[in-house]
């Protein structure tokens, strides 16, 4: 089975800008623990198109097709706290470039833009050929 | 792409361990979430529907679809229906964190099927060359005060002796806690 790799995007901005390890910085001890727990059992799942692997999804239509996102919540309190992680999924290469992240509630993100940020590093990647990816750590 | 480390080397994941409430957070998180993923691994290696894996393990499909959430817990009474719904087993085991680094590492390498007890049975040599592994447990160093009490290896204390010995405030060379159980038998 090949692993997956998980990479962080880079700007090409002075200093460049990483929005995934901005958004990781910001958050919770608990949720930096569901984060990094949700990532080591990804790397070992082959198939996460697979329609039960509940950690990921891939938007096939929409305002944001073609983006993935992963998935993880925490209970604080008796309360569902949910999360998402904007990236480009590259199955091809088992990879996933993580782009960012959210909280999310209902309708409602924080930051609300986190998706329409991700989307606009996916075009300056992939389109542009801008910034750089790196391992993430 | 530039070189760097990879997220997963076991001394980037140690030093991550640093902080207390991270190591306790990250334990709970990623021992629900593995375990989710390896009954789901399980299951589909098996081409089992989650109603098949409730019937052989005398759960409701309700279970077993919550055993499967990675964001939920389950209890140890539920883990051992669902590896005895697999003919395997289930141990809960308390280790070190360098035993937890570890298997993070097994963890984010992935799940496969397991052999059921009586597949194991038809391998003679592979039950036996498991049978006869040392057994995966770390052992605590005594405290230096009471290594000094148990002695020099040359001769085994009981308990009694070595308090006796403490309170004297004895003089002995030290040997460690592996060493005197091994004596003691």
């Amino acid at each position: 089975m090949s692993r997956w790799r998980f990479l962080d995007y880079y700007t090409d901005d002075e200093p460049p800008r990483n929005a995934i390890q901005a958004w990781y910085n910001r958050q919770e001890i608990s949720v930096k623990a569901a984060f990094d727990a949700t990532l080591t059992t990804l790397l070992g799942i082959e198939d996460w198109a697979d329609k039960d692997v509940r950690e990921f999804k891939l938007f096939k239509e929409g305002e944001f097709a073609g983006l993935g996102e992963l998935r993880f919540y925490i209970t604080d309190k008796g309360k569902k706290r949910k999360f998402r992680i904007p990236g480009i999924w590259r199955p091809e290469h088992h990879e996933f470039i993580l782009l960012g992240g959210c909280e999310k509630s209902g309708r409602i993100k924080i930051p609300q833009d986190a998706f329409e940020i991700a989307m606009s590093l996916k075009l300056a990647w992939e389109r542009d050929g801008r910034g750089s990816i790196h391992e993430h750590k | 792409m530039e070189g760097e480390a990879s997220m997963s080397t076991n001394e980037e994941i140690w030093a991550k361990l640093e902080n207390k409430e991270y190591r306790k957070l990250l334990v709970e998180q990623l021992a629900k979430r593995a375990f989710a993923t390896q009954v789901r691994t399980i299951r589909k290696c098996r081409e089992w529907s989650q109603e098949k894996l409730a019937k052989e393990s005398d759960l409701t499909q309700g279970v077993v679809s919550r055993t499967e959430d990675p964001n939920l817990g389950t209890t140890f009474d539920t883990a051992a229906e669902v590896a005895s719904g697999f003919d395997l087993a289930f141990i809960p085991k308390i280790v070190t964190f360098s035993e937890f680094v570890r298997w993070v590492q097994e963890v984010s390498e992935g799940f496969t099927d397991l052999p059921t007890f009586e597949e194991e049975k038809a391998d003679v040599d592979g039950v036996r060359q498991t049978l006869n592994q040392e057994p995966l447990v770390a052992k605590k160093k005594p405290p230096a005060k009471a290594a000094q009490a148990w002695g020099s290896g040359d001769e085994y204390k009981t308990p009694d002796e070595m308090a006796a010995q403490l309170s004297k405030g004895g003089q002995s060379s030290s040997g460690d806690l592996t060493a005197i159980v091994g004596r003691g038998r």
